[in-house]
């Protein structure tokens, strides 16, 4: 569990004069499901693209296994099942046929291509469905045909490029499950996302980059403890002004304020001792309160308290 | 063993789509049958020739005027290829030959003057007297074989007028030969066989097969751009193969489906049609291979270098039919600078090579035209590998 799997050193990838990943570095665990969390735009699929092979690192090195990513490319895509974010099938190819095709350049042939087409095809429940087009199928039975393409290999190593897009919440729980399954049966996961409550449910170690930096890297509970020194108020409110945040945000011990439709966030040290002078900053601005509620610090409490930035903006 | 996959993989994609289907075989062979039929006015030389009546002809041989000339004349036009050509009939007067071809008895009159031989052998320039009849075909036809034996006495003359009297009456000696020898002064020859002669049909199909085998390269060039706009290229590049192997097995793959579509027209035009492919299939298929190679290079420096689907698919629509066009594989164009222009496109140096084969024609030739096809596929092979080395082939 304690051995680095992916070794990510001061990696540097550069589009022109933008830096889309800026001098990462990141270990990531043999047998771990590590969550790499980060708003659109973060580098995120830029740095699964250089981990997978499919881009040239501009500085750096990124190791799979022990093996550089950069002497045998090759050799690291066979250790590597990648679910891209957009649906990478042929639409007018029966399902197993897509799963065989992708499994033959993995090398499988006869009889163990046959099981294992079979075996990805029922762990994504499509097996029914092998002989259809997925031009028929459904954006979360797509999705799943997505994941089928990616592990009927058995890798030892699966990174999943945002795979719940635009898909149901039924089929969402059924991608988590699979993850998970995956997982205990022995693959290392990389799971990127930028939503926060899909990382925070499945993965062991967390990540979370933006605008090419890793910004925080740890547990759930190590990324938690760094803001666990501060409390969380959420105020949902009407007639909310621009005057009542700027008031809010001059208060010596608001640490942070943002807001968003119908609702005001507030960190604050105390919320015992600042919940007086916040309802009387709101009342003074004819704010009707509607709600108010102290919650424990998140994900998403940790990004916008080390950026500014809610995860979505 | 990965380059295979992908070809394989390619070629059944292919064949389950119903509109490559449709442009890979049917279009074709509806074409052929539409231009063949459409435009066999053009063509005249390869519908089978109806035989022709030999030509009647009235000759009026001079009293007094049996000279060694004039024997020569009556065995020349005894010669067995002549008389399948035209039939003599002595008459004694002018007047009484053209009567009879003034009441078509005969279809032309041939008068040999008084002083014929007297003209020859004192080394002036040998004349007939021709009356011409109203059928053009028989004028011609007469014409040719008096002309052609008038052109040998006048040759003979030429070069009495160079060596002299001895060479003069060696040259009659060796153009008499022995008396009753049957020398014709006119080679036979068939032209379906070794000339220039092709039908309608033949034209076009070798027109069609080729624009059709450029085609396939189009074909090869919207899969290229299918697979990165379908993103499954991506996946393609995140399996333990290299970029150039993709692209090599796709072409592959692309390739063998047009050399199905090149039997398949061959065979069909041939059945139908009654298309006749020349007795050359080696080079034939030699051809068709270079063709496909060239069409399968164009299209990988164009969709290499293409922004987008579109404007791929448009440049070699416009490539394709501007080659043919020069080329005269919609419809022969007799402007010179057009078929100047035609001798820089493949369309030209392919229907070179298959018309040749088609006429038996001679295999220097061939070799010529297919020595430049492979010429034109190296020079387009080349550039397409530094385009990849330049630009790659990228999701």
């Amino acid at each position: 569990m304690n051995m680095a799997f992916v070794e990510i050193k001061d990696v540097v990838k550069r589009y022109g004069s933008n830096i889309s990943v800026d001098h990462l570095n990141l270990s990531i665990h043999e047998g771990e499901i590590f969550g790499l969390l980060g708003p659109n735009g973060a580098g995120k699929s830029t740095a699964i693209n250089m981990m997978s092979g499919l881009m040239k690192i501009d500085h750096g090195s990124i190791s799979v296994d022990g093996i550089s990513v950069n002497d045998r490319p090759l050799e690291v895509k066979k250790r590597i099942g990648l679910v891209p974010q957009d649906l990478a099938l042929y639409e007018t190819m029966p399902a197993a046929y897509n799963v065989t095709f992708f499994a033959k350049l993995h090398g499988l042939r006869g009889k163990l291509l046959k099981e294992r087409v079979e075996e990805a095809l029922e762990f994504v429940g499509l097996q029914d469905r092998a002989k259809e087009m997925p031009a028929t199928f459904s954006g979360g039975m797509k999705r799943r045909l997505n994941i089928a393409c990616a592990i009927m290999h058995h890798p030892k190593l699966i990174i999943m490029d945002e795979p719940t897009v635009g898909i149901d919440p039924q089929s969402r729980n059924h991608i988590l499950e699979s993850v998970r399954t995956l997982n205990k049966m022995g693959s290392t996961i990389i799971y990127t996302s930028h939503y926060m409550e899909e990382v925070a449910a499945i993965s062991d170690r967390v990540a979370i980059m933006d605008q090419g930096h890793m910004i925080a890297c740890g547990t759930q509970q190590e990324l938690r403890e760094r803001v666990s020194s501060l409390e969380k108020i959420v105020i949902k409110a009407t007639q909310i002004t621009e005057a009542v945040i700027d008031e809010l945000k001059l208060h010596p011990r608001i640490s942070r304020v943002s807001s968003y439709e119908d609702v005001i966030e507030l960190y604050v040290a105390s919320s015992q001792q600042e919940l007086q002078d916040i309802l009387f900053i709101c009342a003074k601005h004819n704010v009707i309160l509607q709600s108010l509620a102290c919650e424990e610090p998140d994900l998403e409490s940790l990004f916008l308290n080390l950026t500014g930035r809610k995860l979505r903006d | 063993m990965n380059i295979w996959i992908i070809a394989w993989f390619e070629l059944r994609r292919m064949f389950r789509t119903r509109t490559v289907i449709m442009n890979l075989f049917l279009l074709p062979l509806i074409l052929i049958f539409i231009l063949g039929t459409a435009l066999s006015t053009f063509f005249n030389s390869g519908d089978k020739i109806p035989d022709l009546d030999p030509v009647k002809v009235a000759m009026v041989e001079s009293v007094g005027n049996r000279g060694e000339v004039t024997s020569q004349l009556n065995t020349y036009l005894q010669g067995p290829d002549i008389v399948k050509m035209i039939i003599v009939q002595d008459v004694a007067t002018t007047e009484e030959a053209e009567k009879l071809l003034r009441s078509q008895k005969v279809d032309y009159v041939v008068t040999v003057p008084v002083d014929f031989d007297h003209q020859v052998m004192s080394g002036k320039e040998a004349k007939l007297q021709l009356m011409l009849g109203s059928n053009r075909t028989a004028n011609m036809v007469a014409g040719t074989v008096f002309d052609s034996f008038l052109d040998e006495i006048n040759h003979g003359q030429a070069v009495a007028a160079v060596v002299g009297s001895m060479g003069l009456q060696q040259e009659v000696a060796i153009s008499s030969g022995t008396p009753g020898d049957t020398h014709s002064y006119v080679t036979v020859g068939k032209l379906n066989d070794a000339a220039t002669s092709y039908s309608a049909a033949q034209y076009f199909a070798v027109a069609m097969l080729i624009m059709f085998l450029l085609y396939s390269g189009s074909t090869a060039s919207d899969s290229l751009f299918s697979e990165r706009d379908n993103r499954t290229l991506y996946r393609l590049q995140s399996m333990p193969i290299s970029h150039a192997q993709i692209l090599v097995g796709k072409m592959i793959g692309s390739s063998i489906a047009a050399m199905v579509q090149t039997l398949v027209i061959i065979a069909v035009s041939y059945l139908l049609y009654g298309t006749n492919w020349g007795q050359q299939p080696l080079l034939l298929a030699v051809t068709c291979m270079l063709l496909i190679f060239a069409s399968m290079a164009i299209a990988a420096i164009v969709s290499l270098l293409s922004k987008s689907s579109s404007s791929a698919s448009n440049f070699m629509q416009f490539l394709i039919v501007a080659m043919t066009f020069f080329s005269g594989g919609f419809l022969p164009i007799p402007v010179g600078f057009i078929q100047n222009i035609g001798e820089f496109t493949l369309n030209h140096w392919g229907m070179q090579s298959i018309l040749q084969i088609m006429l038996h024609g001679d295999i220097s030739e061939i070799i010529s035209s297919i020595g430049m096809l492979a010429g034109i596929c190296a020079v387009l092979l080349a550039v397409t590998a530094i385009v990849y080395r330049k630009v790659g082939y990228h999701a």
